[in-house]
């Protein structure tokens, strides 16, 4: 690993937040939003190079953890400043970064009435600044690689989520869509199995007029499920489709097969919001026989892993918290 | 929802409202209260049952109302009005959770969170009202079944004008709103009548919405009818990340993840963007919460009147139809999944997204519904103490607080330190506050709220509140 160049990218980290935290605060007035844009800011020191590798997998791993994964975001993208021709590292900077943006979109999704949003737009800006520099590089690789064109279309589909219009992130969709349906053409295995579910997501998201095709995506689902059955995404979420398309008994296969997966020690996190959405979905079929079992195996991965994030959307602004009528959390 | 002869929504309601009146009036007894006088203070002495009647004059201060079968209703005499002012200070204007209340004619101004709030209040009837902002909510009846909300007039709101809430059974009629970034907005409720409104100048006209993360997961039957639509074209001034900052300028109906959504005989004209907008709910809020359906199903767009909508789409309007290659906005846009959607009068209507609308069958009309309140009140169970503090810290305390961030106030983890397992000390705090942080506001006052309900917020927050 060659030397990295830290303070660059911290510096211009430091002015980002700055005029990020004024222009929010500007915006939202002077009640309602916390001003947390300093909360954006994290410890990340550049460990030495015989432990950069185990540092950047602790980091990386640490799924529940923004800091964690932010700093995750800034070493793998200095790596691959510092290594610009290697395609590899490229891709796992991009990767990294676009886990980083995932993680803050979800914070921002249960933080209801946008109380932090100054941090989350400041730590986001942050990240899109490395995330298009990587882009651009792998855009310009001449080798259309099956995890490189994933990636990328990975990016593209979360970088815009939650800071861009909506015509940018359906023309960012329908770009990841033309990356991701090269990619499983050439190995449909992509992303770690990922790549195909994510295309079929893809085409059941977008309204008919931009594109969308629910058969289309029901398909893509199924072969996703055929080739890499033990995805606890790609399972929660075709059940959700099957759900959709009045299909409680598909979709309830699916969430029992939830319950045979272990989760991966290396996104922990995911495996916790996973079990959570699947409870849900199950009550809501309604299973509550299914919807106890996954209560309880997502209650054993808390209990064993208390750092995870309990998803829980705090009250503000008369909503929110527990039903005040039962005392009980929903 | 009942069904009936022919009888207009107006003359039941009226019928209704008499004999809630009548039945109210042969009980109690009416106490005054002029002007330089306190409204609370007349609560305090009232008997449920009683009526309280509020001459004209200024009164500054937050009425809580939670005993049965009040009934405030201010008197106007010679265009003078009994004027609740917040001074942009307090946070709620008239807060209720007594069951069979009435809060009528009285104009209620510059309260930082809600205008006239109902909180798990049964049987209520809210008529006649001016609510001004600037506030978050001017008329919220929330956690309640079998209301009224008639001939208000409400603007200046932050978030939706008139807000139900979580409610059952509410008939919301003849009132008029405008200003507010949504006009007239039921969120997660069943057998909701909106009908022969006059809802203008809003950033969205008329809202159906099925939001996510709260505890009633489904919503629907409600009917969107003869309502006036107009102009629904103000710039969203929202905060950044709010999910109302996500409304879009230019809209005048929207159903959002609602079942059984009629729209029927409204006068929709002149909405830059788009007339009526049929959406999942994940099209605009995010928020994961799989245990609600986020797709709207059996959507009913029948006779309606549109009229120059979509002149001038802007945002997030403006995007889909860039997307999709049209220039001008439509009558009708659709961007979800849901199922056994109809429209009539197709071929009448501009619109994108509508494959899998069938036709409505001829005939196709709600007009059997006259109202959606129950024809005789609902049993109301009265409250426990525990589920007084929770609600009272939900309609009171989350305006300023929340439990790990900055708010208005500190967050609530820093006041369970102070306060520790003094759930009298911080009764007492919540009563007569005082100063404590320069980097604070003075908290007001809450000695509106009896002994025992203070009681049940500090123990709510110092034993039960968590995250």
């Amino acid at each position: 690993m060659k030397p990295v160049k830290w303070h660059a990218c911290w510096r211009g980290f430091g002015a980002l937040l700055l005029a990020l935290g004024n222009a929010c605060a500007l915006a939202a007035g002077p009640a309602r939003v916390e001003d947390s844009a300093a909360d954006a800011v994290y410890d990340c020191p550049l460990p030495p190079p015989e432990q950069f590798e185990a540092r950047v997998t602790q980091l990386s791993t640490s799924t529940w953890d923004k800091n964690s994964l932010g700093c995750a975001a800034d070493l793998t993208f200095v790596a691959a400043d510092n290594a610009q021709s290697d395609i590899g590292l490229q891709v796992q900077a991009l990767l990294a970064t676009t886990a980083y943006i995932a993680h803050v979109n979800l914070l921002w999704d249960f933080d209801l009435y946008g109380i932090r949003v100054p941090e989350w737009t400041a730590r986001i800006q942050h990240a899109i600044e490395h995330g298009n520099v990587l882009d651009q590089r792998l855009a310009a690789v001449p080798v259309e690689d099956p995890d490189l064109l994933s990636a990328r279309a990975l990016y593209r589909l979360t970088w815009p989520t939650k800071v861009a219009d909506a015509k940018t992130i359906m023309i960012e969709t329908r770009a990841a869509q033309v990356l991701l349906e090269k990619a499983v053409a050439k190995e449909p295995k992509a992303l770690g199995g990922n790549a195909l579910w994510i295309l079929g997501r893809i085409f059941f998201d977008l309204p008919e007029f931009a594109g969308g095709d629910g058969v289309k995506a029901m398909k893509l689902l199924e072969q996703a499920h055929a080739q890499t059955p033990g995805n606890l995404s790609m399972l929660r979420y075709s059940a959700y489709v099957h759900a959709q398309d009045r299909n409680p008994a598909l979709a309830r296969t699916r969430l029992t097969e939830m319950l045979s997966v272990d989760p991966d020690p290396a996104d922990l996190q995911t495996a916790a919001d996973e079990l959570k959405n699947a409870r849900d979905l199950a009550t809501r079929l309604p299973d509550a026989a299914l919807a106890q079992k996954l209560t309880d195996r997502r209650d054993a991965l808390l209990q064993a892993q208390p750092q995870l994030l309990a998803r829980k959307p705090t009250a503000a602004n008369m909503h929110g918290g527990v039903d005040p009528i039962t005392g009980k959390e929903y | 929802m009942r069904g009936s002869k022919p009888m207009t929504a107006s003359a039941l309601a009226l019928a209704t409202a008499w004999i809630s009146l009548a039945a109210s009036q042969a009980l109690g007894a009416t106490l005054t209260v002029k002007a330089g006088e306190s409204i609370q203070a007349a609560v305090k002495r009232a008997l449920p049952g009683d009526r309280i009647e509020v001459e004209p004059g200024l009164y500054k201060e937050t009425v809580f109302i939670d005993k049965d079968g009040i009934e405030l209703s201010g008197i106007v005499r010679g265009g003078q009005w009994p004027v609740l002012d917040g001074e942009n200070k307090l946070n709620d204007g008239v807060l209720v959770s007594g069951h069979g209340v009435t809060i009528e004619r009285l104009w209620v101004k510059r309260y930082k969170g809600n205008g006239i709030m109902t909180q798990g209040s049964n049987n209520y009837r809210i008529a006649y009202n001016v609510v001004e902002g600037p506030c978050f909510y001017a008329i919220f009846p929330q956690f309640g079944k079998n209301g009224l909300v008639t001939h208000n007039v409400a603007f200046g709101s932050e978030d939706a004008a008139i807000y139900v809430g979580m409610s059952d059974n509410v008939d919301v009629v003849h009132n008029q709103t405008y200003a507010s970034i949504i006009g007239i907005e039921s969120e997660n409720s069943h057998d909701i009548l909106i009908e022969n409104n006059y809802v203008h100048d809003n950033v969205v006209g008329i809202a159906t919405t099925m939001l996510p993360a709260l505890p009633v997961k489904s919503s629907d039957r409600i009917i969107i009818r003869n309502n006036i639509v107009a102009r629904n074209n103000m710039k969203n001034t929202a905060p950044p990340g709010a999910i109302t900052a996500g409304a879009p300028p230019g809209l005048g109906i929207l159903v959002l993840g609602t079942d059984h959504t009629t729209v029927e005989g409204n006068l929709i004209r002149d909405n830059d963007g788009v007339g009526v907008m049929v959406s999942e709910t994940n099209f605009l809020v995010t928020t994961p919460d799989d245990r609600m359906d986020p797709f709207p199903d059996s959507t009913q767009v029948l006779r309606n009147v549109f009229l120059n909508n979509g002149s001038n789409p802007q945002g997030t309007l403006r995007d889909l139809l860039d997307i999709a290659g049209v220039e001008r906005g439509v009558d009708v846009l659709a961007t979800g999944k849901g199922r056994d959607h109809c429209i009539a009068d197709r071929l009448a209507l501009t619109t994108l997204g509508t494959r899998n609308f069938a036709d409505c069958a001829p005939g196709t009309t709600s007009a059997a519904v006259a109202s959606m309140q129950t024809a005789k009140p609902v049993v109301a169970t009265p409250f426990t103490a525990d589920q007084k503090g929770r609600l009272t810290y939900l309609a009171v305390c989350t305006g300023c607080h929340t439990y790990n961030s900055k708010l208005v106030g500190p967050p609530m983890v820093v006041i369970k330190a102070l306060y520790g397992k003094d759930e009298q000390r911080l009764a007492d705090y919540i009563a007569k506050p005082v100063r404590k942080r320069p980097d604070y506001p003075e908290m007001p006052s809450q000695d509106y709220l009896p002994e025992d309900i203070r009681l049940a917020v500090a123990r709510y927050i110092l034993s039960e509140l968590s995250h």
